[in-house]
């Protein structure tokens, strides 16, 4: 499980480092954080890494739904949304996305194991 | 022009014209005429003494066949009577016989005797020779083929034209050979011409052709026809006329005019006869004119003028009860009594007509809506009195643009829609803000719809302005609820969420750490993330407040002083540049002056100064919040005003703008980084208004 990387793509410093000590108590490999669309596109492209966990509300002109779009269709990578919303026009906008799960804030290591596991299973 | 002027015009004119025409035609027709008649008499004239000069010539015929056909005569030429010129040919027989010469020839030609008669010393002299000269065997003055033949006519000679005759010489009974001819003359010299022009009563003048004053052309048309001599008549001046005829010598050459000149009576009298036909028919014409004009003035014109001046009377003071009167009884009293019968319909017309708009009058006035009529130009050409509780009068707002008393902000729609219900023609309601006469924002709908003129052409508006201003308060409060209860949801699930999220990963990760540093920092950590839970719950509750309170009118100097007061001891001077001016706005206005401050002593670093002024042009009032320190970097003047930005709560600039933007109040900032911050706040117009000593209470719009 060790060789499985992460992109955690989170613009609050203090939640990207409790995400990322709760990744690498899972096992996993935090390949890189970015605050923005744009820099977790950079990112992607650098690591090609194998999940990326997505906030939504993130800094810079594209939020976290639009920069999904960009991954899943340029690289085929799974996104997995973190966000607090659970209802409303944010979250019917990112299902539209199709994405490959939802963890909703505030979560726990189980929370974020069962929902990478679906997906990296 | 009134009636009566027009007829005289008319009538005088008709006279001139009558009396010119008149008198061209008859003066025409009439010299004519008498130009003829002298003509005729002319001709007559000179016939006459054409015929006169043929007397003559038949007269000297007369006396030569006397002498030729004569024994005497005979025997004479033949040789037999030597005697015969003294007992006949004396100075006697040539004045009795008025003879000026007589030449007598043998039947050979050659002359036997001549003689010419000096009335002057009464003698016998010898002829010219020209006379001799003229007496040549091929000269028809020798004809002897016929005994009883002659040859008369004009013999022109060098001292002058003279009668001629030739006979030939036989016996007394006609009978032998001709032995010769016998010529007598007469000369037409003066005497002759005077005797001529005394039988004639004209004067009678023998010309030359070379010197004869004939052109041409007349000289020409009196030749043509030799056999029948015509005449040329024409006047040669207003008082004299004349008359030509040609004459011909014995050779059958024309040689001679003869022209009579007489005074032209009859012209004068014709002309005389016209001037006096004239002046009768143009005095006839005018008493007729005049008699006409007194009687079509007295029982037409005055009587129309007198009609006229009490319907204009009556229709110029609206007195439709007054009735015209006029008297006599013909086709204009006749008139006068349909005028009449139109007043009473008129009368009782206008008396519906009033009754109808005093009801639709009070109708309009009693109404609560503002009805209102503009121009294609959008000038207002009625306003009913509904408008006073704006502040304004019909007559501030009657002959105005209307638009000028539309918000500044929705001025430019107000005009596009304007025009495009002008072009359209299609009714529409149009919402807009109407700015009254205090300043107070009036939220207004308007129901539109085009007056046409009677060919289907725009003459401008009619409008029904309602206002709704309460309705709008309530939609724009329901608006402003949901969008803070959205805002507060998102606060409350989504930021408080995520900071709960935060702290219970740092309090696993310190349940997880055996280093009791990084425990330590992991629970101040902890500490932190609740206190910001804090605040963004403190913050819902000074947000709920936003738009709770409807917006006032605020002194700005009073707001700013009470912001600045929680400032005193910080060190920083802090400046106000600003006249007593009140702005429309949230009743938070003042926490937006706290945040500004708070904010630049904050982060300003080195901050020593804030000022507070202001600037105004067209779209509005600019209020300018201005310090000295660090200033806000260039990618971030945007984003400090959105909410989780910034170094404290970052909620501060979030929370000014959402207050501001309640009466319409937008922010910036365009200082420059490094040099100090600068924010703009833009209050548009008609949401700031300056006054004078005057603290009025707030009001509601």
């Amino acid at each position: 499980m060790a060789d499985r990387s992460i992109l955690l793509v989170e613009d609050d410093d203090v939640i990207a480092k409790v995400a990322q000590w709760r990744l690498n108590n899972l096992g996993y490999q935090v390949c890189g954080r970015a605050v923005s669309g744009a820099e977790a596109m950079e990112l992607v492209v650098k690591h090609k890494p194998d999940l990326v966990l997505m906030d939504i509300n993130i800094k810079g002109e594209i939020d976290g739904i639009e920069t999904a779009k960009m991954i899943k269709k340029g690289f085929n990578i799974p996104v997995i949304y973190v966000t607090s919303h659970s209802e409303g026009e944010t979250l019917k906008r990112a299902r539209e996305t199709k994405p490959d799960g939802f963890i909703v804030k505030p979560f726990d290591d189980n929370d974020l194991r069962v929902a990478i596991g679906l997906v990296l299973k | 022009m009134d009636l009566q002027k027009k007829t005289l015009i008319v009538l005088v004119t008709f006279l001139i014209l009558a009396v010119a025409l008149t008198g061209l035609f008859v003066t025409v027709i009439l010299l004519s005429n008498y130009q003829s008649l002298e003509k005729e008499y002319m001709t007559n004239d000179v016939m006459r003494t054409v015929s006169q000069l043929k007397n003559d010539e038949r007269t000297l015929s007369a006396i030569a066949s006397d002498w030729a056909p004569w024994d005497d005569t005979y025997d004479f030429v033949s040789g037999n009577r030597p005697e015969y010129i003294e007992r006949n040919i004396n100075p006697d027989a040539f004045a009795n016989l008025h003879l000026s010469f007589m030449v007598i020839t043998n039947r050979s030609g050659g002359v036997v005797y001549a003689g010419t008669y000096d009335p002057s010393t009464r003698t016998i002299v010898p002829v010219s020779p020209a006379l001799l000269q003229d007496i040549v065997p091929e000269s028809p003055l020798l004809d002897q083929s016929d005994p009883r033949g002659e040859t008369t006519g004009i013999l022109m000679l060098p001292e002058g034209p003279a009668l001629v005759t030739s006979h030939p010489i036989v016996r007394t009974d006609f009978s032998g050979t001709p032995q010769g001819v016998v010529i007598m003359g007469q000369y037409l010299g003066s005497s002759e011409i005077q005797r001529l022009s005394s039988r004639m009563s004209s004067s009678v003048e023998i010309q030359k052709i070379a010197q004869s004053d004939l052109t041409p052309a007349e000289l020409a048309g009196l030749t043509a026809v030799p056999s029948v001599p015509p005449l040329v008549i024409r006047p040669v001046s207003d008082n004299t006329v004349a008359g030509y005829a040609l004459l011909w010598d014995i050779y059958g050459n024309p040689v001679l005019t003869l022209r009579i000149t007489e005074p032209r009576d009859l012209y004068r009298q014709g002309t005389s006869t016209i001037f006096q036909f004239i002046m009768i028919l143009l005095l006839t014409e005018m008493l007729f004119g005049f008699v006409m004009i007194f009687f079509l003035d007295r029982f037409v014109l005055s009587r129309i003028n007198t009609l006229s001046s009490q319907v204009r009377r009556i229709g110029t003071g609206s007195d439709w009860a007054a009735r015209v009167k006029l008297e006599d009884s013909d086709e204009l009293t006749d008139l006068a009594r349909d005028i009449n019968l139109m007043l009473t319909e008129i009368e009782k017309t206008n008396a519906d007509l009033l009754s109808s708009e005093a009801r639709f009058r009070e109708l309009a006035e009693e109404t609560s809506d503002v009805l209102l009529t503009l121009d294609t130009k959008g000038t207002a050409i009625y306003v009913s009195p509904a408008i006073n509780r704006y502040g304004y009068l019909s007559e501030d707002v009657i002959s105005q643009d209307f638009v000028r008393f539309v918000h500044p902000g929705d001025r430019t729609r107000v005009i596009q829609e304007f025009h495009r219900e002008i072009e359209e023609c299609t009714p529409i309601v149009l919402p807009f803000r109407l700015v009254d006469k205090w300043g107070y924002i009036h939220w207004i709908e308007a129901k539109i719809s085009v007056r046409m003129d009677v060919f289907g052409k725009p003459t401008g508006i009619t409008g029904v302005l309602r206002d709704f201003t309460d309705r709008r308060q309530a939609e724009d409060a329901i608006v402003l609820a949901n969008r803070k209860l959205n805002l507060l949801n998102n606060i409350t699930r989504h930021d408080i969420l995520n900071t709960i999220t935060a702290l219970l990963g740092c309090v696993d990760m310190a349940n997880a750490t055996k280093v009791p540093a990084e425990r330590e920092e992991l629970l101040k950590e902890i500490k932190e993330l609740t206190r910001i839970i804090q605040r963004q719950i403190e913050f819902t509750r000074e947000y709920q407040s936003v738009g709770v309170n409807a917006p006032t009118w605020q002194n700005l100097r009073e707001i700013l002083n009470r912001a600045i007061i929680n400032f005193a001891g910080s060190g920083i001077t802090i400046s106000k540049d600003i006249e007593n001016t009140e702005i429309y706005a949230d009743p938070l206005l003042e926490k937006v002056f706290y945040n500004l401050i708070d904010n630049a002593i904050r982060y300003g670093e080195h901050i020593t100064t804030i000022r507070f002024y202001y600037q105004v042009s067209d779209v509005g009032l600019t209020l300018i919040c201005e310090d000295d320190g660090v200033g806000i970097p260039e990618k971030d003047k945007e984003s400090i005003f959105e909410r989780g930005v910034g170094k404290n709560t970052g909620m501060g600039l979030f929370l000014t703008r959402e207050i501001l933007s309640i009466t319409g109040i937008t922010i910036r900032e365009m200082g420059k980084a490094g040099a100090g911050a600068r924010f703009e706040m833009l209050i548009p117009n008609g949401a700031f208004r300056f006054i004078k000593d005057r603290k009025d209470e707030p009001k509601e719009g």
